[in-house]
């Protein structure tokens, strides 16, 4: 069984605790089974031949963590009560608000942006292809346009 | 109200002008469909959120908060990370597959991986059947907004919607779409930060509206709960909603289809970023106004005619606030920004919709086109989609809304995500799994929203009553019978340019 594999089984038995959660009203079982399938999914996505590439595995393992401290944390919580405001929000809130929604932009959006070139498509990576296909993309034209960006 | 008009005949015409430009542009099938692969970094961004962000998110959105409190946001929310998933589960082995492939639509992405008519002819009948449902549920709340701004009644207010977005479509296809993207993305993000701006001066910040909810709501069940995490749902919910908004994203064909047009692989760099950035504006919105509103209505400080609105339909949110808290110019925008919201998707299900049957439909049974008859053809499928939308909004009327966006997210989410998102990062899937996984997310998502409308007895007794949502409970499915076929059926060799997609 290879890495990918491996990869699609965690997202296997992710789905199916899912299931068990949802018919049996589990809040607690479904907030430490999706994390896994949606995290599992974009290191799936992120793999290459060698695994999953630098900072993209620190990033994607953080978020991990972040949702099922976050998730876990709110379930636990009293809904029917405020105890106390955090930055303009009730505590809970304020974790659904920071903790999942601003998190998750920070950790993964922004890194896939900062780490694009080196974890998730390099220039070797597109030679390689150039080679296997037969493609033709330009990369010294992409390099010049990309260090525009980079600016 | 007049200013309100004058800036959105202002805008309309804006937009009729892009759409003039646009057609110029055409002159290929490759135009038509995939906007000749000619999008930059800022283009792409504008059109994946744009196309993203429905009518629902300004016009359903706040009016949820109001009724069911913080939970809502669970909706909005998965745009900080949903492009990313896209992005990274998808974007580079769509873009990369263009390279080595003449794809122009997600049947035809499925056909090359798959190497099957009838995986790709599935795919095309679900995106076909959900685009038509989808975009007449888009039509619908475009009268919404239309009716009462420009006082005609809503069925020519359907007519007049679907005209607009009729016009640059067809003169345009997705070029034109895209074009507009640009113009209407940045009304729509111009929107949402003077929105949520103007709510916070309005409620004197989050803190005294959350705090004079919870007070207000103390004396029945609701309390805290309106302004915790769950709102008033069950928490499952919820999360189920958070689940399929967000990593369901993979499924959504108009998603998939803007990483064909993308100019350069690089020029995906910064995209999600921005993408992200402007779904998370449109979140503020939502927020704002919903706690807003609800601030204002639980204290008594709402006019008469306001409350009025709300009994009508708690969709009124959004009409309140610019009506009654909002400068009438920057009100006017507002509802341009809502307009757009509304025209960028039903452009992209359109032109979409057309793609999937004068190309996807006519393949799977070995027909070809030409591309000069794929674009004449493209043109007259749009015009006939557009009549069958027309037809069912006005057969459905606002009460349709619902039932309609039933086919929207959830079953694309359902019957797509497994097949692609899966398929083009795993080699191991076969196209028995792919056909059975569509299948039984487009059945099980479909006939559950069925279920409950009709309020089935199985429905009630084992679905509704553990806060199951359709959408996710259909896609936990559709994974689970892609995996598990994959594995019983006989492995594939793929072909060699496919498979360097899969490992790029």
């Amino acid at each position: 069984m290879n890495k990918k594999d491996l990869t699609v089984l965690v997202i296997l038995i992710s789905a199916v605790l899912m299931l068990i959660a949802q018919f049996t009203k589990n809040n607690m079982l479904f907030a430490l089974s999706f994390p896994f399938v949606c995290i599992a999914w974009m290191w799936l996505g992120a793999m290459k031949k060698d695994g999953v590439r630098g900072r993209a595995k620190v990033s994607l393992i953080s978020i991990l963590i972040i949702w099922l401290i976050a998730f876990s944390s709110m379930v636990s919580m009293n809904s029917t009560e405020v105890t106390g405001y955090f930055l303009g929000l009730p505590k809970a809130t304020a974790i659904m608000v920071y903790g999942v929604w601003v998190a998750s932009f920070l950790v993964v959006t922004l890194v896939y942006a900062l780490r694009f070139d080196k974890d998730y498509i390099t220039n070797e990576d597109i030679k390689e292809f150039n080679q296997r296909t037969g493609a033709n993309i330009n990369i010294e034209v992409t390099e010049n346009k990309q260090g525009k960006l980079n600016m | 109200m007049s200013a309100i008009r004058v800036v959105m005949v202002i805008y309309m015409l804006v937009v009729l002008a892009i759409g003039y430009y646009a057609m110029k542009q055409t002159k290929s099938s490759s135009d038509f469909f995939i906007a000749g692969k000619k999008l930059g970094l800022i283009a792409l961004a504008m059109a994946s959120f744009s196309a993203a962000i429905s009518g629902w998110v300004f016009v359903g959105g706040p009016g949820l908060y109001f009724s069911i409190g913080q939970g809502s946001l669970w909706m909005t929310f998965p745009t900080a990370i949903s492009f990313a998933m896209a992005w990274i589960i998808l974007g580079k082995r769509m873009r990369l597959l263009t390279e080595v492939n003449d794809c122009m639509t997600t049947p035809d992405a499925v056909y090359a991986r798959y190497k099957s008519k009838w995986v790709s002819g599935i795919a095309a009948v679900a995106i076909l059947v959900g685009l038509v449902l989808y975009l007449a549920n888009q039509i619908t709340a475009f009268a919404f907004i239309l009716s009462p701004i420009f006082k005609i009644n809503f069925q020519w207010a359907i007519l007049v919607g679907m005209g607009i977005v009729l016009i640059y479509s067809v003169a345009g296809g997705m070029l034109a779409g895209v074009y507009t993207d640009v113009f209407q993305g940045t009304c729509m993000i111009i929107a949402s930060i003077i929105i949520f701006t103007l709510c916070l001066v309005t409620g004197s910040g989050t803190q005294n509206m959350a705090a004079n909810i919870v007070d207000a709501l103390s004396k029945d069940a609701v309390g805290a709960k309106f302004v915790n995490p769950w709102g008033i749902m069950p928490a499952i919910t919820t999360m189920s909603w958070f689940f399929c908004l967000s990593i369901g994203i993979v499924g959504q064909p108009h998603i998939v289809h803007k990483f064909y047009m993308v100019k350069d692989v690089r020029k995906m760099r910064w995209g999600v970023v921005l993408a992200a950035i402007g779904g998370m504006l449109a979140g503020l919105l939502w927020f704002g106004v919903g706690l807003t509103v609800k601030y204002l209505s639980v204290t008594g400080k709402l006019p008469k005619e306001a409350v009025e609105l709300l009994k009508k339909s708690t969709d009124n949110t959004i009409v309140v606030f610019l009506n009654y808290y909002t400068p009438k110019v920057i009100a006017g925008v507002v509802y341009a920004g809502i307009a757009s919201a509304i025209m960028s998707t039903a452009d992209s299900f359109i032109n979409i919709a057309a793609a999937s049957a004068v190309r996807d439909l006519p393949f799977a049974f070995n027909k070809k086109l030409t591309s000069k008859q794929e674009l004449f053809m493209g043109r007259i499928v749009v015009v006939v989609i557009a009549v069958i939308t027309v037809v069912l909004a006005l057969t459905l009327g606002p009460k349709g809304i619902a039932l309609l966006g039933a086919f929207g997210w959830g079953t694309f989410a359902a019957a797509l995500a497994p097949a692609i998102g899966i398929g083009f990062n795993w080699s191991r899937g076969t196209k028995q799994a792919a056909f059975a996984s569509i299948v039984v997310g487009l059945v099980c998502n479909v006939g559950l929203e069925i279920a409950k409308v009709l309020g089935a007895g199985f429905y009630k007794t084992y679905i509704a009553p553990k806060g199951i949502y359709n959408g996710t409970l259909s896609l936990c499915l559709s994974i689970i019978v892609y995996i598990l076929v994959s594995y019983m059926t006989k492995e594939e060799k793929l072909d060699r340019k496919v498979e360097a997609v899969l490992e790029a």
